[in-house]
């Protein structure tokens, strides 16, 4: 399922809606933030770890938040950090010493829910879909991004998966949205690219 | 006139087109990447440019950075989801004309082109 | 962008007037501030739990009526839902509370302040955050679970690398911090000492004493080993009657010096339940890490050899492993 048309509008809408992520995490952040062309994959659902390919990264451990949003369109979404070292943090924060464990903590869920929130919020708005957000969560730090996502080789159903990079000019910190949503709301976010390519085309 | 849309995407593209004011009396051109809209410069007459910023491979910044190296002084509208007022900033500085953010309404290009003197 | 605290549809069945009762009623707390930290409101949870009526504070600064409150942080977050015009939240577990509730449970005891989860939501009106409302849910029984469960993990997980006779480590735990050491060796070109030691006469024992002398006897040599050697040596039962040992930063000279000592704790006698004083002996192998004997396995294989050696010897002895297979394992007499 979706077609090449449907698939450029989407990839479109999601960068309308990073830019705004981008441009929120700026203005938090006081950096300015470097953005990748989005990536649009309708996969199997058990394929999805395949997805989180994270080896370009640095050695570290990666953090993952996730933060859950449903109404209009249900899904999770996951921000991986990469990078989260506390002097990177204190720097980010603006701190001369390190920052505490829940300070760390609090600064990842408090970025993840601001990208997070502009990139679904900026991709169900012009698709015409009112979304909520759960608090967001820490799954903890991972060697490996594709441990945080289970991928259950019985499950035959899709998963659409987009996919942002992003980084911070000058400051070594790197991170990445993945928004994942599940087969029913695949066909009615589906139906509102139809919705929303028809009127461009009128 | 003739304008040259570069985006990647083919429905930035298409929704563009559906806000060019019929004032403007704009013949279209299109070009999918960076490289494509530095050929057709180089090769084709265009009256004004509207430039995307995050492309892959030749982006939007490039662009500009090349056409200002080159001392071509092309009117260019840029046209870019990144908001960030930074970002306004540097294309501005790489000659940029004016700067709009996707997605735009009929009404904010209008002003532009009018502000730039086009409309 | 369109945030779904936006354009609030008329309650079509619900009057404005019991929409408030709502609101003040919940058992949430509710307040709601403007950008510059006035109180446009303040529901009963709050009321009841604060002892701060709402005409006491609407209208006034939040900070200036409530200085005990983390200043900076709830400015810098409240600015941040202004801005960005998006719902924040925040957790206990990073942040126990925002306003501090005192003695929640007499009875039940507990934890000794209200735990609090926090949704900041934006209050849009024509593109505009007019105010922010904060939502403060009491996460006091979510608080008390996870203590317990994390109580509960930590002990299982202690429990599962434990050997439940002796307390020292079993030999899945064992096999795992040795995999690491060997690692950790080789990276930092650092070395260290295993040895394997054994009962002598182990069956002996049994058969004299019985099995639950058996069991103390075992339980005998593992507390000797945990007292001679320092804290940072890891020692594991590696089967019946038999440990495995290593020794962080020791060569196999160092560690053949420890498993001496440790052979003479052992055969001091000790009185097991029935009252009975008992003595007995073990034997020793050792070896020392290098990294042509980079393995685990390797390394287990030549304490063993030397513990043969020592059991062939007479037992109550140390071997030690020499590498060199012309050189035979040499004895270091006791």
């Amino acid at each position: 399922m979706l077609s090449e048309d449907k698939r450029d509008a989407l990839q479109e809408i999601v960068n309308i809606g990073m830019g705004a992520a981008g441009a929120a995490l700026a203005e938090v952040l006081g950096a300015f933030v470097e953005l990748a062309v989005p990536r649009i994959d309708v996969v199997d659902r058990k394929r999805v770890p395949l997805l989180l390919d994270t080896a370009a990264w640095s050695d570290g451990e990666i953090e993952a938040v996730r933060q859950p949003f449903f109404g209009g369109i249900i899904g999770e979404s996951l921000m991986l950090f990469d990078g989260a070292e506390p002097a990177r943090l204190a720097d980010l924060l603006g701190h001369a010493a390190a920052p505490s464990v829940e300070e760390q903590q609090e600064l990842l869920l408090d970025l993840a829910n601001v990208v997070i929130g502009a990139c679904v919020g900026g991709i169900a708005e012009p698709l015409e879909e009112v979304v909520s957000f759960a608090p967001p969560s820490r799954l903890g730090g991972r060697p490996d991004a594709s441990a945080f996502v289970l991928g259950d080789p019985a499950d035959g159903r899709q998963a659409l998966v987009i996919n942002v990079d992003f980084k911070l000019e000058e400051r070594r910190f790197r991170g990445r949205v993945l928004v994942f949503l599940s087969e029913p709301s695949l066909a009615r976010i589906d139906h509102a690219i139809h919705r929303f390519l028809d009127a461009l085309a009128s | 006139m003739r304008v040259l849309i570069v985006d990647d995407s083919r429905t930035a593209r298409m929704m563009l087109r559906k806000v060019l004011p019929p004032a403007l009396g704009a013949d279209v051109l299109e070009a999918a990447g960076g490289s494509e809209a530095l050929r057709r410069v180089e090769t084709e007459r265009i009256d004004l440019m509207f430039l995307d910023l995050t492309m892959p491979e030749v982006d939007g910044y490039q662009v500009l950075k090349t056409l200002k190296d080159a001392g071509r002084a092309l009117p260019t509208i840029v046209v870019s989801a990144d908001i960030q007022p930074l970002a306004q900033q540097r294309v501005r500085d790489l000659g940029a004309l004016a700067f709009v953010k996707k997605s735009l309404s009929p009404h904010d290009l209008a002003s532009v082109l009018q502000g730039a003197g086009l409309l | 962008m369109r945030s779904p605290a936006d354009a609030p549809a008329p309650a079509a069945g619900l009057p404005a007037a019991l929409l408030a009762l709502l609101v003040d009623r919940i058992n949430v707390g509710i307040f709601t501030v403007t950008a510059d930290g006035t109180v446009l409101q303040w529901n009963r949870f709050l009321h009841a739990h604060t002892r701060v009526a709402p005409e006491e504070v609407v209208g006034r600064n939040l900070y200036e009526r409530f200085p005990d409150l983390p200043r900076e942080w709830l400015e810098r977050k409240l600015r941040s839902v202004f801005v960005i015009k998006n719902f924040a939240f925040t957790s206990w577990k990073q942040r126990p509370y925002l306003f501090r509730f005192e003695g929640q449970r007499p009875v039940s005891g507990g934890a000794e302040a209200m735990r609090q989860d926090c949704a900041f939501i934006p209050l849009v009106h024509d593109g505009e955050v007019k105010a922010v409302s904060v939502a403060i849910l009491d996460a006091t029984d979510t608080y008390e679970s996870q203590t317990r469960l994390d109580a509960t993990l930590a002990m299982l997980a202690a429990q599962s690398e434990r050997d439940a006779l002796t307390g020292v480590y079993n030999r899945r735990k064992l096999t795992e911090l040795l995999d690491h050491e060997v690692k950790r060796a080789l990276r930092y070109k650092q070395r260290f000492g295993l040895l394997i030691l054994d009962i002598d006469h182990f069956k002996k024992i049994n058969d004299t004493h019985g099995h639950l002398v058996g069991d103390e006897a075992i339980k005998h040599v593992a507390q000797r080993a945990v007292a001679t050697l320092r804290t940072t040596d890891i020692v594991a039962r590696y089967g019946g009657e038999e440990f495995v040992v290593f020794l962080p930063g020791e060569d196999v000279e160092g560690a053949a010096l420890a498993a001496e000592r440790l052979r003479e704790a052992a055969r001091k006698p000790f009185k097991t339940l029935a009252d009975v004083d008992l003595t007995l002996t073990i034997s020793l192998g050792v070896t020392g890490f290098r990294p042509e004997a980079a393995d685990p396995k390797t390394l287990l294989g030549e304490a063993d050899r030397a513990l043969y050696d020592s059991k062939q010897g007479g037992r109550n002895r140390v071997s030690i492993y020499r590498p060199t297979p012309a050189e035979p394992a040499e004895e270091k007499a006791k």
